[in-house]
């Protein structure tokens, strides 16, 4: 830059030259005007999510109504409310029952099932009267009848004393030794139970002869009314064993020998 | 009249809604809570094991036949004595013999009663004396449907506690499978202060039990 140069803004062109002109864009499109403010599509009053206080007295406010329901059917408020969602309380309720039911019936069933496996149902064969039947190795024949009573007893008109006569035939070797006394009981059809003692037990200590009956006497006393009609009831022992050694008789026993320990079949003589 | 009831009523159900909506996290919070609670407090209700087990009491009075599930029975006197003959020896006492007459009978099963205890006024109990064998009680017979078994059981009490004394009589128990809640009979015995103090005063010298049957 020469110092003779007359002074210049460092925008102005050199003296002498043209400045140089901008690029000719031609002239703007004129468009045409356009409200910018306020908004052509604003929102209606009422549906902006800024927070409004609501004046009780102007009424519902306008904008986010429910889809009004099809009212062509029927007119609005006829029916009064209808509840929205009527599915709901039923299946609230049968929920509720139904838990109910399984909080009260898992317990009972875990107790009947362990007090089951103490107590198991009896298998019942009746016998035809006079008849023997023959289970598991043992013949099982049993008569029974009123008595007088024994001397000594106390009179009394309620009590009949049965007179029990239980005959057994052991039908092989291993009969011959299943000895165990069976359980006697007089039942009635209401399902009451009488006491039936032994008072005479004829079978030796020894294995029994095979094809030989022996006795065994017991005696019950039932009231007068039922005389009739009782039943008497004779569980065979069909797991004690004579010739068991005396180290075996603590041995465990297997689950199909406890099972049978239950000795579950019952006989029924009838008179 | 119906326009204003048209207008109000979506109104209301509609403020109900927000309402519900408005309440949600906050009151439900409050409501969970109060259950949470509740649940807690209806557990401190819970019975205890002792209250769980202990039996059904069947409630008499004397000369009544008091009815529990498994046994009926019934007192038919009460009687005092100072001594007890019990067949080979008399057992006596300081203090005094009471002595009940009692029938008893089953309802299904064949069962032996086991020995009553004696409850006094202020809440003591007596076991039945053990200076009687029970093969001479009502222990000792078999109570079976149908029929009425009878015989006695004796307690040995201090005379100044007889006085409005009921006796408790347990239904007997199996070991192993035992029924959760087995009932009793408790009889009063309806002794008033005055028959008490007809029995302290005038007791008998000697009960006889041995030869009695």
């Amino acid at each position: 830059m020469n110092a003779n140069e007359p002074e210049r803004g460092w925008f102005s062109p050199p003296s002498g030259q043209q400045p140089a002109r901008l690029p000719d864009y031609g002239r703007p499109a004129v468009r045409p005007d356009q409200q910018v403010w306020p908004p052509v599509n604003r929102e209606p009053v009422g549906s902006s999510t800024q927070p409004m206080p609501a004046l009780p007295s102007a009424g519902p406010l306008p904008g986010n109504q429910p889809p009004a329901p099809p009212s062509g059917e029927q007119p609005p408020g006829a029916g009064g409310p209808t509840p929205p969602k009527k599915g709901r309380p039923v299946l609230m309720g049968v929920a509720a029952v139904a838990a109910l039911v399984l909080a009260v019936g898992l317990p009972t069933a875990d107790r009947y099932i362990f007090y089951k496996s103490g107590q198991p149902s009896d298998i019942v064969h009746v016998v035809s009267p006079g008849q023997a039947v023959s289970f598991e190795h043992v013949s099982w024949k049993a008569v029974f009848g009123p008595m007088d009573p024994p001397e000594g007893a106390t009179p009394d008109p309620v009590r009949q004393w049965m007179k029990v006569t239980v005959t057994r035939t052991a039908l092989d070797s291993d009969g011959s030794v299943l000895s165990g006394t069976p359980e006697l009981a007089f039942k009635d059809r209401a399902g009451r139970n009488w006491k039936v003692e032994v008072v005479q037990d004829n079978t030796p200590t020894d294995p029994h002869e095979i094809g030989k009956p022996y006795t065994i006497e017991a005696a019950g006393v039932v009231p007068k009314d039922v005389a009739d009609e009782v039943e008497l009831h004779l569980r065979p022992n069909t797991t004690y064993r004579m010739d068991t050694p005396t180290e075996d008789l603590m041995k465990p026993r297997t689950p199909e020998e406890q099972e049978k320990a239950k000795h579950k079949d019952v006989f029924v003589f009838r008179r | 009249m119906t326009a204003t009831q048209q207008r109000t009523a979506p109104a209301g159900r509609r403020s109900r809604a927000r309402r519900r909506r408005s309440r949600t996290p906050f009151t439900h919070g409050i409501v969970g809570l109060a259950l949470a609670c509740g649940a807690i407090w209806v557990q401190s209700m819970a019975p205890s094991p002792e209250d769980m087990s202990a039996p059904l009491t069947y409630v008499g009075d004397k000369d009544d036949e008091v009815a529990t599930g498994r046994f009926t029975v019934r007192v038919e006197s009460v009687e005092s004595a100072r001594s007890i003959g019990t067949g080979e020896a008399t057992v006596t006492t300081d203090q005094m013999f009471l002595i009940l007459q009692v029938a008893a009978t089953s309802a299904r099963e064949p069962l032996k009663l086991p020995p009553p205890s004696l409850l006094t006024e202020e809440g003591l109990r007596f076991h039945a004396t053990n200076k009687v064998q029970s093969m001479l009680t009502l222990s000792n017979k078999w109570v079976q449907p149908g029929m009425w078994s009878k015989g006695v059981f004796v307690f040995e009490v201090p005379p100044s506690v007889i006085a409005g004394a009921r006796a408790v009589f347990p239904a007997p128990t199996s070991a192993l499978y035992g029924d959760p809640v087995i009932p009793e009979a408790e009889i009063d015995l309806g002794i008033d202060d005055a028959q008490a103090k007809q029995l302290v005063s005038a007791p008998k010298d000697v009960y006889p039990l041995g030869d009695k049957r």
